[in-house]
């Protein structure tokens, strides 16, 4: 594929997630929000500009956070993995921050929940990597400690669970996956903790294009590729406590953005760089749209909708012809 | 043959009285409000067990325990051997499984103020209490009658912050604001407990804010900067999410808002 035709892939993409950015922040479920937007021109302290204000602002910011967080994480363990079906949460992440969640919730009756998700994730990834050992690093320990701790942590989860009933409604929900009401840190120190870890991925996106050759074929790669790899491990680690911290536990986007990104533009790590963050965020965005506006005043886990939504989807680019199948 | 029929007479007559002064039946209650409905009709010597979460009047505790709302020990039940079970509507899966066991479930339906005078007299009926639950039932109307406002305000009721719980019109506590005098802003919701967004909860516009369960509230703070949020107690917890003998004081609450 020339390289003209993926740079105007991306921008197409990038006019979908606009349309997508305006859609969350305005249209409710009896509108399009033309007269929201107009009105958020002038700052008046009404219930409008509450709702955008305290409600709308930094629930978008959340859901692109959380997409492209999530979508990055996915395709950087996949590539360090070669398998298409490792996941964000493949180093014990999930259940790490379910278990930061749920003492959040009976310690400090859910103070800034998602926040304590986020050092549980860190924790647990933490442990995988050290458990697997930095010099004798290999990915299938890596998958299999993963899965230990992530077992280990589910049993702690369960049984807590069933200790205390009085809080099983609340951690159900909470640990269904829903965009974050008090991530714990301020909005702003989010938005700046995101583009740092946007640029850092960006500068290892070059890198990781020489894990796709085979040891044999330069033997100096053989050990940077471990340096490589555990830098990488690191990274998508943080990014997946960063998916914790505004969406809770949600990985199925780490699974399926980077697949459809491969269809889309191959696997020249710059350019999928973009492809992948800007439809983790797009699928998100309007995931959240969805939950929000269909039964309102209620509203679906976002979880949910991300299941019922992305599996049909992702389904059909598996089977289509030429699809991710097919190859 | 004389000898036969005084015999089967005695025989019959025995059976006879036997179903009639059997001991009073015995009860294991699995709901808080029940549990209080039956202390205070009197009936709390009928009571061998209870759950972890009756904790009023406060002897209750002492009763042996058998479960929660999530897991009831099915030995300790066993051993209790009562011939009822007593269920609040919400445990109507868990009713299934008593019968196997010998213990017939009961399950009552709570959704509002008449349905748990209704409840306290259908107890009384069946414990032998009668004029007791009559008396209890009487006070708590001429009590509440008697707590009524007339400045309607609106109230939002939230059961809890994280996620966002109200109450909806199926559930009791709206019929009790309804009863004190106040309007629920979200009677319009057909639901006992729906998790609603914060988004509809703007829209509401509430006089005042009770919330049930604290936790981490600046999101609602920043939502209502200028209307007044009231925390309940534990205490006040406990007198306002039962639908029990102690309304008439859910509904002062209320109405003295």
């Amino acid at each position: 594929m020339r390289s003209s035709k993926k740079i105007i892939i991306i921008l197409t993409l990038f006019v979908f997630f606009i349309v997508a950015l305006y859609l969350a922040t305005f249209a409710g479920h009896d509108s399009f929000g033309f007269g929201l937007l107009k009105k958020s021109f002038d700052l008046k302290n009404d219930t409008d500009s509450i709702l955008l204000e305290v409600l709308r602002f930094p629930r978008v910011l959340k859901a692109v956070v959380a997409g492209a967080c999530l979508a990055l994480s996915g395709m950087i363990l996949q590539a360090v993995s070669k398998n298409p079906l490792a996941e964000p949460f493949i180093t014990g992440i999930s259940a790490g921050a379910g278990l930061g969640i749920v003492l959040s919730v009976l310690l400090f009756s859910g103070f800034a929940y998602s926040f304590f998700g986020f050092v549980g994730a860190l924790i647990s990834a933490l442990l995988v990597i050290i458990f697997c050992g930095i010099g004798k690093f290999t990915v299938t320990k890596l998958i299999l400690t993963g899965l230990s701790v992530n077992m280990f942590a589910s049993a702690v989860i369960s049984f807590i669970l069933l200790t205390n009933p009085d809080d099983t409604y609340t951690l159900t929900y909470l640990l269904t996956g829903n965009i974050s009401e008090n991530t714990g840190i301020s909005d702003l120190t989010l938005f700046v903790l995101f583009i740092i870890m946007m640029f850092l991925s960006a500068l290892m996106m070059p890198k990781m294009n020489f894990l796709r050759l085979e040891d044999d074929f330069m033997p100096e790669l053989k050990t940077r590729r471990k340096v490589y790899n555990v830098v990488l491990i690191v990274l998508s680690a943080i990014l997946a406590g960063m998916s914790v911290l505004t969406v809770g536990i949600l990985s199925f986007v780490g699974i399926i953005s980077p697949q459809i990104t491969r269809m889309l533009v191959g696997v020249d790590y710059r350019y999928a760089f973009f492809v992948n963050i800007l439809l983790g965020a797009i699928f998100i965005l309007l995931a959240d749209l969805v939950a929000r506006v269909v039964i309102y005043p209620m509203q679906i886990p976002l979880g949910l909708v991300v299941a019922f939504v992305g599996a049909p989807i992702f389904v059909y680019f598996l089977l289509k012809k030429g699809g991710l199948l097919n190859d | 043959m004389k000898k036969f029929i005084s015999k089967l007479m005695i025989s019959l007559m025995t059976v006879f009285f036997a179903a009639d002064f059997t001991e009073a039946k015995t009860f294991v209650s699995m709901s808080p409000a029940l549990t209080e409905i039956m202390y205070a009709i009197g009936a709390d010597g009928d009571l061998a067990g209870v759950s972890t979460e009756c904790n009023y009047p406060a002897s209750a505790a002492n009763k042996t325990k058998v479960g929660n709302s999530y897991y009831i020990n099915k030995e300790v039940l066993l051993k209790l051997n009562p011939d009822y079970i007593l269920l609040a509507e919400g445990a109507g899966s868990a009713s299934l499984k008593f019968d196997k066991l010998g213990i017939k479930p009961l399950l009552y339906k709570m959704h509002s103020v008449n349905s748990i005078y209704e409840t306290i007299l259908s107890l009384g009926q069946l414990t032998g209490k009668v004029e007791n639950s009559k008396n209890v039932v009487k006070n708590l109307k001429n009590d509440i009658s008697s707590a009524k406002t007339h400045n309607p305000k609106k109230v939002l009721y939230l059961i809890q912050l994280n996620p966002l719980i109200t109450i909806g019109n199926k559930s009791f506590i709206s019929d009790i604001i309804k009863t004190s005098g106040q309007k629920s802003v979200t009677d319009d919701l057909t639901a006992f407990y729906p998790a609603v967004s914060a988004e509809y909860l703007l829209k509401l516009n509430p006089d005042v804010i009770v919330v049930s369960i604290k936790s981490d509230d600046k999101l609602l703070k920043k939502l209502f900067p200028n209307t007044k949020i009231i925390y309940l107690t534990k205490e006040q917890n406990d007198l306002i999410n039962r639908p029990a003998t102690r309304i008439n004081k859910a509904v002062r609450f209320f109405a003295e808002l």
